[in-house]
């Protein structure tokens, strides 16, 4: 078991190198943030000192040399626009992204989960049309309309919820909603196929040919075989909640690390672009490992080698 | 081939999706003859009106007018074509770059084979939206830079799954028969891996059509999809966002379309899949 995780923590590693290489490639094609900070009267020689005192006039692989030593000390350099270092910058900004994220990650398994299992339990039935026809829905509405739609009935018209920025937790209901659907369809769609794979296997039969009643062929055989690669994707979703969150936080002013990120890139803010980046890849990547490995202890098939 | 054709006909998921499809495909291709108005007229003094069946509403502007007094119906109409052909352009070259990816990683294995596994999960460790918004933000905005963005963000599905078909492919008989006969690699792939795994990123494709038909539309939300002078379902959403308090329908309408379209290219995908696997067929 440790050698499994020593292992899988070492792999983390080249991905990470990976992602940084696509941040910084990213923000040097981004566009050159001097220009944006000085007055739009100013003179060559006045882009050329901001450029100085921020580091621009540097040699690209002298730039990336001296990113890669800041990276290793998690120093990311100071935002161009407020003071603080952007790490800061970007840690004050993650509570509000893991809440929405959290509360989204929470309904799209409690709704999620039980549609799959329905779905499965009434196989070609009309209920279970019903329900992969939602499913199929729900993976098809834009996020950000959806989002827009929500603040038109319930905000606007109806005026029961609060439409923009954070607080109560009635600030919460819209968007963790917006952000779920996605993600609800998708974990109701693999419950629902995986399951119905799983009662086809010979030792569903087996179970059946014993005696053993419908319930508890449900529970015990196939619902606890089908555990694992339902983990496995709500890890994987985490990227596309993660992603999703730079959409739904802008369309509901929520004042978290996706909203950020896309103001960051209108201003072309590297600094905080790149530490935003660096933090949600983490957040991502050592989810999965814990996942792997939660995975590896609930599944005796599955070999640590 | 024959069977799958039967099967399809028969199959009520594909048919309710070809039947959503169906305008929005005339929509596309006949968007100059079908849209009542020129999509780019302002007409001032007919700005925000309503859809024709509400209050207010003017019988010439069916789905009403956006701020600057447009047909909304005829911009959703051209909206159409735009969609249609980038979910169309995404998945041919992103299906060619992932499949040619996938499979020389599942047919080599070894070094090849670890290498592109972890550029693969570099780009599953990234937000794609993150990545698509970065080149956007300094691409010039235009349609072939949008489609090669959304491309080169969208290869990682076939990758893996024509790696791992590959890889199981390389193991069976007619396979390692083949390689006894001393045929070349490129013949074992031609003639022997490709028209097996076929099927398999036909599906997916069918599925990135109405993935990649939702990234347009939000980048082109967020302000960084295409020109603006080419109407397009989310920067015509956006548009409305600012009249978002007292004008629903520049925001909801163009949504509407992005909806149905992504549900019944979806549907569509779904029906082939079970037409086309085994194991649906009961």
């Amino acid at each position: 078991m440790i050698p499994y995780v020593a292992r899988r923590l070492l792999m983390v590693f080249p991905t990470l190198v990976g992602v940084m290489l696509i941040v910084f490639f990213l923000t040097f094609t981004i566009g050159n943030p001097a220009v944006l900070l000085v007055p739009a009267e100013a003179e060559p020689a006045d882009i050329a000192r901001v450029e100085a005192a921020l580091g621009l006039d540097q040699p690209i692989p002298v730039q990336f040399a001296k990113y890669l030593g800041r990276i290793v000390r998690l120093d990311f350099g100071t935002s161009f626009y407020s003071d603080g270092p952007a790490m800061q910058l970007v840690l004050s900004r993650l509570p509000a992204t893991l809440q929405l994220s959290l509360a989204a990650a929470v309904i799209a398994v409690m709704i999620g989960v039980p549609a799959g299992l329905f779905g499965a339990l009434w196989r070609g039935r009309a209920a279970d049309m019903f329900l992969s026809a939602s499913v199929l829905f729900g993976m098809s509405i834009p996020n950000f309309w959806l989002g827009l739609v929500l603040i038109i009935f319930f905000g606007v018209q109806l005026k029961l919820l609060p439409i923009s920025g954070m607080g109560t937790i009635k600030h919460l209901v819209l968007p963790s909603i917006t952000l779920a659907t996605g993600m609800l369809a998708s974990i109701a769609r693999l419950i629902r196929n995986d399951l119905l794979d799983v009662l086809g296997a010979d030792f569903i039969r087996t179970a059946q040919a014993k005696g053993v009643g419908r319930a508890a062929v449900f529970v015990r055989h196939a619902l606890k075989n089908s555990l694992s690669p339902v983990i496995t994707l709500v890890g994987l979703q985490l990227g596309a909640l993660l992603g999703g969150a730079i959409v739904t936080e802008s369309v509901f002013a929520w004042p978290g690390v996706g909203r950020f990120i896309l103001q960051s890139i209108e201003r072309r803010d590297y600094p905080v672009v790149q530490a935003a980046t660096f933090v949600l890849a983490v957040i991502f990547i050592l989810t999965n490992l814990v996942i792997d490995v939660i995975c590896a202890r609930l599944d005796p098939r599955i070999v640590y080698d | 081939m024959t069977s799958v054709i039967r099967r399809l006909a028969r199959n009520p998921l594909f048919l309710t999706g070809v039947i959503f499809l169906l305008p929005i495909l005339v929509f596309a291709v006949g968007a100059q003859w079908i849209a009542p108005h020129d999509p780019h007229e302002q007409v001032l003094s007919l700005r925000l009106t309503p859809p024709a069946s509400q209050k207010g509403g003017n019988p010439a502007y069916l789905l009403g007018t956006d701020g600057l007094g447009r047909d909304l119906l005829s911009r959703v109409i051209y909206g159409a074509r735009v969609s249609l052909l980038i979910g169309l352009a995404v998945v041919t070259i992103s299906g060619l770059i992932g499949t040619a990816i996938g499979v020389t990683a599942g047919y080599f294995g070894g070094l090849v084979d670890t290498l592109i596994m972890r550029v693969i999960d570099t780009f599953l460790a990234f937000p794609f939206l993150l990545l698509a918004l970065a080149v956007m933000a300094v691409l010039k905005p235009g349609l072939w830079n949008l489609i090669m963005v959304l491309a080169l963000t969208g290869w990682v599905p076939y990758a893996r799954v024509a790696r791992i078909r590959t890889r199981t492919l390389r193991g069976v008989e007619f396979v390692e028969a083949a390689v006894a006969l001393a045929a070349s690699s490129a013949r074992i792939v031609n003639r022997h891996v490709l028209p097996n795994i076929s099927s398999s990123l036909v599906i997916i494709a069918c599925m990135e059509v109405g993935a990649a038909i939702l990234a347009e539309s939000t980048l082109s939300f967020l302000g960084l999809g295409i020109r603006p002078d080419i109407p397009t379902w989310g920067m015509t959403l956006n548009e409305g966002r600012g009249y978002l308090l007292f004008a629903w329908w520049p925001t909801t309408i163009p949504g509407i379309f992005i909806l149905l379209t992504v549900f019944g290219i979806n549907m569509v995908g779904d029906g082939i899949r079970d037409a086309t696997d085994p194991r649906s067929r009961h």
